[in-house]
């Protein structure tokens, strides 16, 4: 598998993966639908050029135009803005923004304070697992909580993953709406002067309960993978986490005492904890939900609030190349997150390469992630219709 | 008529009466804010013509006003009478409150976004079992009765996940509809004070003298002196600065980066303090040119960003782009936005207890960290810079209102008192 990419060939490469590869005709539908029900050309795109270029309010009129466009341009970063008044390349900065699609933004960095196995750029199957768990609480948030029904994922290309979620209700949702889906669904607040970074109050909502039975699918797993608490730094960032002097001075005691493994150490706490707890029934008062706070500091999604709430946020495409990493940015469908392979993840370099090793596999699933971007988009339209059909009726009945 | 200001009142009323009305109104609500005891105003008696027209009218005030601070009181205010007012309510007048609120619905013409919701409230509030258990029987967590409306009109409860959502439907228990009510009105209000284009009265010679008068009795924080900062004279200034903006030097000058939002909040504020563009530019230079000092999430330099970051100091001084000018973000703005690499943030509220301390710089046994930790668990962290911002400035001659202070404070004020800039008009 080629691991060292020239990222001066992209400029020869990408016209050919656009023109043979990029889903141009479902990518086009997919926004015409979601500017629906402006036209497609109200809908804002950027371009970032070789050399750092940056074209902003580009538009389309179809999927012609876009062909040409890319063409033309051959963009290095392909992204996607909102649905505006007017067309963006005629309004600029005094044009309105009407619509776009609700974004999440998951980045693996933001984890660098709890994965062990890998820090900034660097990503593995192993800290992967983080977006898994994220991928699994937020679709079920979204659909179980929101209503929402059309929700696409994709691969960031490198270390994460976007959200889109292209309902009506979401892409109409105004600034203080996404601000309050993103406030809903942060659990984790504070920066890098804060150690304790969850707070859980007395009665546990219930998606906070469900995210919890979601994490725990994953939590031994997950902690025997990244062993947060074996070295002596991932011990002493743990104890931080305990708000009570004489706990953490019991449990530090009981713990540097034991077996490096994590494993048998978070058992050791959870023991430590229960066994204080029953004797100190004060502390129940202070520290009721210690536990779940913990499990939630390692393994709840950390969100980009940011992009979900900014509204016009410019955000990668789909299916875009990634320039460091020549990967795509694959649709991917959450249940099968688990099983997504970082390596089998298609590249411009192997998708174009017939003799590359890994060109029959990753073009096979290329194939699959353009069938789940279909799915959805054909899924879309059918909603759109029926809410279409739904106003008009409900236009007559009012007359 | 209702006291939840759905619709004004029409009629005449001579202009020395208008004025009576509206500053006996403002009296009030100064005395509601601090929470003091008042006596029986006959201008705010609910429901009444006086209570109705002092509030429009006091709403057209705060909105040609204009400044920020004063529309936040006003809405404290008015939140706070509703809300006392609420309480005050038999189940009998609960009901007439909400049958009254139906009757003026059916026949309003506007759109109001808050009207749907209401309506569905009021329609469970008329029905006397419903009244009754709202108005007694109902305790903290109870939940015999729900009301379900759609999320979008209940955001304030799903932000803090009070409330159980089901399919984009928030159902909020009957112990939470006083809540609900008061959230409506807020809502409401909000969309009256920042949504409602009146500009054609500003030079209503009623309105003038209006303005004048209320004008005289609210805190007089809008005269300050700004000087030119200049790149160098930040070391000097920044003893002046407020802990976050602060620690955010220091941060800087330690490791000479600050991630995107971080150098983002610390650029306007030092435009907000005088900063000319050019000394912004010469002031990031100085920085990004030297090496990172340590693990940073910023991986910019200014060999390979120049163009960039001159483009975004450029951008945020009004001079690109859109051409909009910011401003430094508020004390609220920057609490709500810590993000998990954040290395800034309200001290008060996002830095451990000895972090606090450090960047405070007072010992452990002073007095006022014990005032400012009460104000943290309480999540009071504004009044925690305020109560700071107090003893610092206790010496000087100067020192303004404090009740005026929480109300749309920003590290600017924060700058502004402690520097003596500010003077009164």
């Amino acid at each position: 598998m080629a691991e060292q990419h020239d990222e001066n060939l992209l400029p020869e490469m990408l016209p050919l993966y656009y023109t043979r590869h990029f889903p141009q005709n479902i990518f086009c539908r997919w926004l015409a639908c979601g500017s629906n029900p402006k036209p497609l050309s109200n809908r804002e795109l950027s371009f970032t050029l070789a050399d750092d270029v940056y074209l902003r309010y580009l538009s389309i009129n179809d999927q012609k135009e876009f062909q040409t466009l890319l063409q033309k341009k051959c963009p290095q970063k392909l992204d996607i803005g909102a649905v505006y008044n007017i067309k963006p390349s005629i309004g600029r900065h005094d044009a309105v923004v009407l619509a776009r699609e609700l974004v999440f933004d998951i980045d693996l960095t933001d984890y660098d304070e709890v994965r062990t196995c890998c820090q900034q750029a660097k990503v593995c199957d192993k800290c992967w697992k983080f977006m898994v768990v994220a991928c699994e609480i937020i679709h079920t948030a979204l659909q179980d909580d929101f209503g929402f029904q059309n929700i696409l994922w994709v691969f960031s290309g490198r270390r994460g993953v976007h959200c889109w979620v292209s309902d009506y209700e979401a892409r109409t949702l105004d600034s203080p709406g996404r601000a309050a889906v993103a406030d809903y669904l942060c659990l984790i607040t504070g920066g890098e002067n804060l150690n304790k970074k969850v707070h859980l109050t007395n009665d546990l909502h219930s998606s906070i309960r469900r995210s919890l039975t979601i994490i725990d699918k994953y939590f031994e797993e997950i902690l025997q993978d990244q062993e947060f608490i074996s070295s002596t730094e991932g011990l002493k960032s743990f104890l931080k986490m305990i708000p009570d002097e004489a706990l953490k001075t019991l449990v530090e005691g009981n713990l540097e005492r034991m077996h490096k493994s994590s494993l048998e150490r978070w058992d050791g706490f959870v023991n430590t904890y229960s066994q204080y707890c029953k004797e100190n029934i004060n502390a129940i008062r202070k520290m009721k939900y210690l536990i779940e706070e913990i499990k939630i500091q390692y393994c709840y999604p950390r969100l980009d609030v940011n992009v979900t709430k900014g509204f016009n946020h410019l955000l990668k495409s789909p299916f875009s190349i990634h320039p460091k990493t020549g990967k795509v940015s694959v649709v991917f469908k959450p249940e099968q997150a688990k099983s997504l392979k970082l390596e089998e993840i298609p590249t411009i370099y192997s998708l174009l390469d017939d003799g590359a090793p890994d060109n029959v596999q990753h073009q096979s699933n290329m194939r699959v992630a353009v069938k789940n971007f279909q799915e959805l988009v054909f899924s879309l339209e059918k909603a759109e219709a029926i809410r279409r059909k739904n106003d008009a009726n409900a236009s007559i009945l009012e007359f | 008529m209702s006291f939840f200001y759905l619709n004004a009142v029409k009629g005449d009323i001579p202009v020395h009466l208008l004025e009576t009305v509206v500053m006996k109104r403002l009296e009030y609500l100064e005395s509601i804010v601090k929470s003091e005891a008042n006596a029986y105003n006959e201008y705010v008696v609910e429901g009444s013509v006086y209570d109705v027209v002092g509030h429009y009218t006091l709403c057209i005030v705060a909105i040609l006003e204009g400044r920020e601070e004063f529309k936040q009181y006003i809405i404290r205010g008015e939140d706070m009478l509703f809300m006392r007012r609420l309480k005050a309510l038999s189940a009998y007048d609960l009901r007439c409150f909400a049958k009254k609120l139906l009757r003026i619905i059916r026949k309003l013409c506007s759109e109001l976004h808050c009207l749907k919701p209401l309506r569905a409230l009021c329609r469970h509030l008329m029905l006397r079992d419903m009244a009754h258990h709202v108005s007694s029987i109902c305790a903290e967590n109870c939940s015999v009765h729900t009301l379900s409306v759609s999320f979008k009109h209940c955001l304030a409860f799903v932000a803090k996940r009070q409330v159980v959502l089901e399919n984009g439907v928030a159902h909020i228990p009957c112990s939470k509809w006083k809540d609900y009510l008061l959230n409506l009105f807020h809502c409401n209000l909000k969309n009256r004070l920042y949504k409602i284009d009146i500009s054609g009265l500003r030079h209503d010679p009623r309105v003038t003298d209006l303005l004048r008068k209320v004008g005289k009795e609210i805190a007089p924080l809008n005269r300050f002196n700004i000087t030119v900062l200049r790149s160098l004279d930040v070391d000097v200034a920044s003893k002046m600065f407020p802990p976050c903006m602060l620690h955010l030097h220091q941060h800087l000058r330690n490791t000479h980066r600050l991630t995107h939002d971080q150098r983002f909040y610390y650029s306007l504020f030092l435009k907000d303090l005088g900063m000319p563009v050019e000394e912004a530019i010469m002031f990031w230079r100085e920085e990004y040119q030297k090496p990172p000092n340590g693990k940073s999430a910023c991986c910019h330099n200014w060999a390979k960003d120049e163009k960039k970051f001159v483009y975004g100091i450029r951008h945020m001084y009004g001079l690109e782009g859109g051409r909009k000018e910011y401003s430094c973000r508020n004390c609220h703005q920057i609490q709500n936005c810590d993000t998990v690499y954040s290395e800034g943030g309200c001290p008060f509220k996002s830095f451990d207890d000895n972090k606090m301390e450090e960047i405070l710089n007072i010992s452990k046994t002073d007095p006022v960290l014990s005032q400012i930790n009460e104000l943290r668990a309480q999540r009071k962290y504004t009044s925690a810079c305020v109560t700071l911002l107090q003893n610092r400035n206790a010496n000087k001659p100067q020192s303004v209102k404090g009740d005026g202070m929480n109300f749309n404070f920003t590290p600017l004020k924060y700058y502004l008192v402690l520097t003596n800039s500010l003077t009164s008009s």
